[in-house]
């Protein structure tokens, strides 16, 4: 019915405008793509009149009979003119506009116009995001833009991202962005899960964020954008936009995905032939072949089929997972009001057994403009997630240390099927001697990771309301009064499952329950002016004056149960459990409560002259509870400017070749905040209970002096397009330097203050380099496009300064941040290789003395076969210009689309880096485990170069710290790969809708390294560490995903 | 009209503005919920006594006395057989400097040892606010705390008091007051010799043998986790014997025996059930709301029911005639490995002195004071073993011979209680080879810890252990 109507009044209108007029032009206009463009702005032109396209993209103009020129406009479009004869119907397609010259992007508390651009802002389309099959957001920005690096600490779902915008730009603090999402700065909270001391299984909470929704993303990166996030910008800051409705448009997307995903690489280990003669030649070499130990591997039939057991344990821990994705968005508008909608649900399977994400999210933006000087809106989501997590890295009861473990001959099930484990919970070892003289065979208990995973549960559900509402005043057309009201609250329950059968925590308390609820509440109250004038036609005045409140408070309350009466039993309900413990009651609960404050004032005032030259200048200033009452308050300036050299005189017109030429550059300093507690900066008396007595012990020792670190970033740039802006090129040169750094500045064990530091700010550091991106529409005709998009980075990193007295930051064993060099120099032993007569292994000590290591009289000795001292600590040199950080990065997109078929992919580059391959010495133990293929090429006869020495049983000196497992990391992956096809084009305009897109991808096709790990994209020390970046200790490898895909448009 | 109206708005847009902001404020900045400041955790009598029993909590570190630093003794000895859990740890020659374990367990003693100074130091700035019977009796209590701390770190990383005539030889470094500023150049302290260490020991202990009640009137408690002049005597007794002062030895542990408020259990194992039981005269407490993080718990690490690290070895079992209790109810048969039972929860309190060290110092003081062959001690031993129901020795021909039955003795009594490697170095014994690990002469490098790397590196004054 409203549509009938809303169609006579069209009629009426164009049947009264009909009159004054000779004929009647009808039309569509559409993007390259096929998709029709609504809102499209038609004016004849020298004249005033117009008209504009409706929902489905048509128009219709009455024209005087005489020939015209029509002006096609459009935010984001190239202007089209184009002169219209005698013809009744017109189809335009509209180009996108290389340079978006026209288009404005969302800064800190407001938009600007790109022209007027004088910081370092890297924009990423949403839909560049959605499409990926990761399981947030943050992973699917890996290659897409110059100077941000994203790399995954591994391959389970949920787990952190670590983003790096121009490097690590902090030793303590936490290193990763600020993101803002629709102008409320989220939560930092990285991992939502405590329990493992947050490190067991992890879950980011950007993955409740719906990448559907985000309809662009900014990436700010110097100064000049950051710096009104005063002391929160110094690792760069995320702003994402979610989508909001068209006016003059109504659009309901459908959009669905599959997919099927499994680990990318296996590491290759023995079989269980192999196995048997490898743990025997150990004991062998070791005890004699007529000792009764020499044997300790020997066949065995636990499962009870009548044949030795034998098993790929990564068979068992891996998978093929399933996944689908499903969201409605609705979307559309008129003059007054528009709204975006969106649902979305999605289902994901990890390729580790047991590892599942479930995501449900809601989104309603809603934009109410009632008069001309008033507008308001609300930006709403809730999202909840379930995730199956597990336990990897590190854990012996881990998937992968324990699959990685595992003995190859002996079965995960027992001959009555149930699962393989000892009396106390471990996998049993069937017929292998498990002790020699009383000493364990084995060097870490092996669990059974197959029961692990079906047996205990390490689940967390999150639910995050994040929304905002705003309300713009214009009491004069130039100037914006904007109070906007935000909050981002999360909360998670964390849920964790010990099973009696399973040793360690279930065993030890006969089935153990955890479970801890976290809510964490932030609000944020920004109010804001922005003037924006013009005076005369060469002046205009852009300025801003704000102030930001913001408050973050967050609880946790823990439970337990342990005890249970039935292992039936496997949560915590009353009368079901006596959480005792050897008679003694076991208390199993626990709390925990911070607050902390920021506010902060802000101004920026620009003046632009002729739309040639820009400069100007921005100030902020935050006050942080965290610091210290002698430095709460931080002050951050910066002045940028611009000019647009191609708007000269002397270039302008001139060249054909040169479209556009700009200079900009920008100075300021910054803070970083994040990761500093609540109250970092005083000393604490804190909990001191002493059994069944309360007391008080000093829990952190303070600095009244703790301030912000200071990041100054320097800022240079130029920005061109040639050839008809078919090629974009934007080059950068940026320096930060890092000062007052805030390091947990080590203090002498012998002080015997708690954690042996202090925060202070005390270290320098630099990173600078250079970006470059080159995008070309190398082809660009009616029905074929062709674009490419190259983006590099170049790194440098200098630690500068560090503490009082010069000495190193350790952190991870072998990696430091030491003064003049590059920040997590990998510090150790150097390896010289194996004795080719005896097959022993051998070290340089620190002055490049080769010290081989005896095994049989456990003796050291020199190449002249002279005793000498043993290699040790003190031996262990820096690896210099050897870190995990690398120093080059870049990626390359290409996108090429013929009639109704696309096809992209996207390339990552990571180079310059070193992985410590823990993974690698765990898995060429001496001790009766499994190990990795590498151990067939072990020393065994006289003369035999190789690099893996004689095998010796329980000894793992060879497998210390050493440049024996430092490797290259560096890779180039096939990030993406995707092809799709527009079936409205075979179907025709009759099926009813816009758009039918079907799409076919692989996500992380490849990957070209040298590096000898499941995956050289991989850090077992979780997103947020800085110095120990590159170690892989025994990581799930990234996933590999086939995605089948449809997207509907009505 | 209209325009009025629209100034009218926002006029009252910026009022609600103003309002709210103003009071927002007053929530930004708040104190925090679960800290005091110093000077609030001294405030008030009641609040300092809660101070006091805050270096208990410390004394309670996973690292150390909460229980692995008694670990680190035995499995360093003969009575266990060799854990992989603890790194190097048991492993002698392949243990070097950057060991995280070692520098872990000397950072644990040294962060008890600063909370008592600390204790101490804020204590004298609000001495008004407490009794002057209550002062003495913290600052005993710190000086107790303080003693026990440095007995293991001088006991570990530094050969026996005895390695050298006139135990120059270096010891840990002494840090006897709170650093105020902890980046200060006068925290690098050098290694105090054995000599020196054995001194402020002996002065500290003194003073809180004078200064300590002789119990709290809490018998379920206190009287056994917190530090009593028992207590302080016993330990100094442990400390002359090392020093081979047998006669003070001998005096402080018939002091504590003369105060008759300590005596055998019926059976062994009824020390280790209840922990407040007339032998036990001073534990680490922990209970199920308290413990050294579950992991580190001495439960944890030696039940084979818990993670079971630790199993213990034939040369243990050996010991014993069949009958022995210590054998039939504190060690069990599981998964084809024998394991103590004197450790069964992670709720259990670490063992540090028990009355039964008492007799046997008493003994071993008698046995090497008398010119020949002590029957007194002979009858010493016999009440430890009658007790365990094995069969009572008779005096053995020759004073070692005693010496030598009483240092087995200890082993059966005392093993996993921290005592293991301590009792061969201060008898001047070298580590017998035992599983797949070779002997260890007395005089080795290795027999004591190296000193942290990280410490090493950042203390100019610090001289690393030989060999490391």
């Amino acid at each position: 019915m409203k549509r009938i109507l809303f169609f006579s009044f069209l009629l009426l209108l164009f049947g009264w405008t009909a009159q004054a007029q000779d004929r009647i032009l009808t039309g569509i206009v559409k993007a390259e793509d096929g998709t029709t463009l609504p809102g499209v702005s038609i004016q004849i032109k020298g004249t005033s009149r117009g008209a504009s396209t409706d929902s489905e993209g048509k128009f219709q103009i009455a024209l005087p009979s005489s020939q015209v020129s029509l002006v096609f406009s459009f935010v984001g479009f190239e202007s089209q003119t184009i002169a219209v004869g005698n013809q009744t119907s017109l189809t335009v397609t509209l180009k996108t506009d290389i340079g978006q010259l026209s288009e404005v992007v969302v800064t800190g508390y407001g938009v600007k116009q790109v022209k007027d651009l004088t910081g370092a802002i890297s924009r990423i389309n949403g839909s560049a995001l959605a499409s990926l099959p990761t399981s947030s957001f943050d992973k699917a920005l890996a290659g897409k833009t110059a100077g941000v690096q994203v790399s995954s600490a591994g391959g389970l779902l949920g787990d952190g991202v670590a983003i790096r915008i121009r490097g690590i730009n902090s030793i303590s603090n936490s290193s990763l962005p600020l993101i803002v999402i629709d102008g409320v700065p989220s939560n930092t909270r990285e991992n939502l899960n405590v329990f493992n001391s947050g490190n067991g299984t992890r879950f980011n909470p950007l993955a409740l964020v719906n990448p559907n929704d985000i309809e662009s993303l900014e990436v700010l990166k110097d100064a000049g954008a950051a710096v009104l996030y005063g002391s929160r910008a110094a690792n760069g800051v995320i702003l994402i936009t979610t989508k909001k409705g068209k006016k003059g448009s109504s659009r309901i997307s459908v959009d669905s995905k599959i997919s099927w995903t499994q680990p990318s690489r296996y590491l290759k280990l023995l079989n269980g032939d192999e196995f048997n003669a490898i743990q025997n030649e150990k004991s062998t070499n070791r005890f004699g072949a007529a000792s009764p130990n020499a044997i300790i591997a020997k066949d065995s039939d636990v499962d009870g089929d009548g044949k030795p057991d034998r098993v790929n344990w990564l068979d068992q821990i891996y998978r093929t997972g399933f996944s689908h994705d499903n969201s409605v968005s609705m979307s559309g508008g008129s003059d007054k009001a528009t709204y975006y909608g969106s649902v979305r649900y999605s289902d994901q399977q990890g390729i580790a057994n047991g590892n599942r994400l479930r995501t449900g999210s809601v989104r309603l933006n809603v934009d109410v403009t009632p008069k001309k000087w008033i507008k308001s809106g609300i930006q709403f989501s809730y999202n909840k997630a379930f995730n199956n997590g597990l336990l990897s890295d590190n854990y012996l009861a881990g998937i992968t240390v324990a699959g990685l473990n595992a003995l190859p001959t002996i079965s995960p099930y027992n001959s009555t099927g149930g699962y393989n484990l000892t009396g106390t919970g471990l996998l049993g070892l069937g017929n292998n001697l498990t002790a020699v003289n009383g000493a364990s065979s084995v060097q870490n208990n092996i669990y059974n990771p197959v029961a692990v995973v079906a047996l205990q549960r390490n689940d967390n559900t999150a639910q995050n309301l994040v929304g905002n509402a705003y309300i713009d005043i214009k009491p004069i057309p130039s100037l914006t009064l904007t109070s906007k009201f935000g909050i981002d609250y999360l909360t998670n329950f964390e849920d964790q499952y010990s099973d009696p059968t399973i040793g360690g925590l279930g065993k030890s308390y006969n089935g153990l329950v955890q479970d801890n609820y976290l809510w964490r509440n932030l609000w944020t109250w920004q109010n804001y002016a922005n003037f924006d004038h013009n005076f005369g036609n060469d002046h205009r005045v852009s300025a801003g004056v704000g102030v930001e409140l913001q408050y973050t408070r967050e609880q946790q309350i823990y439970t337990g149960g342990s005890n249970f009466a039935d292992p039936f039993y496997k949560n915590i309900l009353d009368g079901l459990y006596t959480s005792e413990s050897g008679g003694t009651p076991l208390v199993l609960t626990g709390g925990d409560l911070i607050s902390n404050g920021l506010r902060g004032f802000f101004g920026r005032l620009a003046y632009i002259y002729k739309d040639k030259y820009t400069i100007e200048g921005l100030y902020r200033s935050d006050e942080y509870s965290g610091f210290g009452t002698n430095s709460r308050v931080g002050k951050f300036p910066s002045v940028s400017a611009g000019w647009t050299i191609s708007e000269e005189d002397f270039l302008k017109g001139q060249t054909h070749w040169l479209n556009y030429l700009k200079l900009r550059g920008s100075y300021g300093i910054v803070g970083n905040s994040r990761g500093i507690g609540s109250y970092a900066a005083r000393t604490l008396y804190g909990g001191g209970q002493y059994a069944i007595l309360n007391g008080f012990g000093l829990s952190q020792a303070g600095n009244p002096n703790l301030r912000w670190e200071a990041s100054k970033k320097t800022n240079v740039a130029l920005e061109a397009r040639f050839l008809d802006d078919r090629i974009g090129l934007t080059a950068e040169y940026f320096y930060n330097n890092i000062t007052d750094m805030v390091l947990a500045a080590p203090v002498l064990h012998t002080v015997g203050i708690p954690s042996s530091s202090i925060t202070t700010n005390i270290g320098s550091m630099y990173n600078r380099g250079l970006e470059f991106t080159v995008n070309g529409s190398i082809i660009r005709t009616k029905d074929l496009n062709w674009n490419v998009t190259v983006n590099f980075t170049s790194l440098k990193n200098r630690v500068t300064q560090l503490t009082a007295d010069g000495s190193d930051i350790i952190s991870g064993t072998i990696t430091r941040a030491s003064v003049g060099r590059v920040l997590g120099v990998y510090n150790t032993l150097r390896w010289a290789g194996v004795d080719p007569a005896t097959g022993n292994p051998s070290w340089l000590d620190k002055n490049g003395v080769r010290k081989f290591l005896d095994y049989s009289t456990s003796k050291w000795y020199t190449s002249d076969g002279a005793a000498t001292t043993a290699i040790g600590g003190n031996d262990q040199v820096y690896i210099e210009g050897k870190s995990g950080l690398p120093t080059m990065y870049g990626g390359l997109t290409s996108n090429l689309t013929y009639k109704g078929f696309d096809f992209g992919f996207t390339f990552n580059y990571v180079g310059g880096f070193y992985i410590y391959n823990t993974t690698r010495s765990g898995m060429l133990g001496n001790y009766l485990n499994n190990n990795v293929a590498e151990i067939k090429e072990r020393w065994t006869t006289p003369g035999q170069v190789t690099d893996v020495p004689r095998l010796w049983f329980a000894n793992n000196t060879a497998n210390q710290f050493s440049t024996r497992f430092l490797e290259k990391g560096d890779f180039l992956r096939l990030q993406d790969i995707t092809l799709g096809y527009d079936l409205k084009r075979l179907l025709g305009e009759k099926v009813g809708v816009e758009r039918i897109r079907l799409y076919g991808q692989v996500y992380n096709a490849f990957v070209l390294t040298k590096y000898k790990g499941a995956d050289p994209e991989i850090n077992s020390n979780r997103n947020n560490s800085n110095i120990a970046v590159g170690i892989d200790n025994r990581a799930v490898p990234q996933p590999r995903s086939f995605t089948l895909g449809l997207s509907v448009a009505f | 009209m209209k325009r009025t109206h629209k100034y009218l708005l926002q006029i009252g847009f910026a009022s609600v503005l103003l309002a709210g902001l103003s009071s927002c404020e007053k929530q930004l900045f708040e104190e925090p919920y679960k800290n005091l400041s110093p000077e609030q955790a001294f405030a008030t009598a009641e609040r300092i006594e809660k101070s006091a029993v805050g270096m208990y909590d410390k004394l309670q570190n996973p690292e150390y006395l909460g229980g692995r630093v008694l670990i680190y003794a035995d499995i360093r000895s003969i009575d266990t057989n060799v854990p992989t859990f603890f790194g190097q740890m048991p492993n002698f020659n392949t243990l070097i400097s950057s060991d995280a374990t070692v520098a872990n367990a000397w950072q644990g003693g040294y962060r008890t040892i600063y909370e008592a100074n600390l204790f101490v130091k804020n204590l004298d700035a609000n001495k008004s606010k407490v009794t002057d019977a209550k002062y003495t009796q913290y600052v005993s209590e710190a000086k107790f705390i303080r003693a026990l701390s440095y007995y293991y770190l001088v006991s570990l990383w530094a050969q026996p008091y005895k390695f050298k005539a006139d135990a120059s030889h270096p010891g840990v470094p002494l840090i006897l007051e709170a650093a105020d500023d902890p980046f200060a150049a006068t925290n690098q302290v050098a290694r105090a010799t054995v000599a020196q260490v054995y001194t402020q020991l002996e002065t500290d202990l003194k003073a809180a043998i004078d200064g300590l009640p002789a119990d709290y009137s809490d018998a379920n408690f206190s009287n056994v986790a917190r530090a009593t002049k028992a207590a302080a005597q016993g330990l100094l007794a442990r400390l002359y014997l090392d020093k081979g002062d047998y006669a003070s030895a001998k005096t402080y542990a018939d002091a504590v025996i003369a105060s008759k408020k300590y005596s055998l259990n019926a059976t062994p194992d009824v020390a280790f059930r209840t922990y407040t039981s007339p032998e036990n005269i001073f534990s680490v407490a922990h209970n199920g709301a308290d413990n050294p993080n579950t992991n580190n718990a001495l439960g944890q690490h030696y039940a084979p029911d818990k993670r079971g690290d630790i199993s213990i070895s034939k040369d243990y079992t050996d010991l014993f005639e069949a009958t022995d209790l210590r054998l039939t109810t504190l060690t069990k048969v599981s998964t084809s490995q024998t394991w103590t039972t004197k450790y069964t929860s992670v709720t259990d309190w670490a063992p540090i002195l028990r009355y039964p060290e008492i007799l046997l110092i008493k003994a071993e003081a008698e046995a090497q004071l008398a010119s020949d062959v002590s029957q007194t001690a002979v009858d010493l031993v016999n009440q430890i073993r009658t007790r365990s129901k094995a069969t009572a020795i008779t005096a053995p021909a020759a004073k070692a011979d005693l010496i030598d039955a009483i240092l087995k003795e200890r082993r059966r009594e005392l093993s996993f209680e921290g005592h293991g490697i301590i009792d061969f170095l201060r008898t001047g014994r070298g580590i017998p080879a035992h599983s797949i690990v070779g002997a260890q002469p007395y005089g080795s490098n290795y027999v004591v810890l190296p000193l942290p790397l990280y410490d090493m590196q950042k203390n100019p004054k610090l001289v690393q252990n030989d060999g490391y």
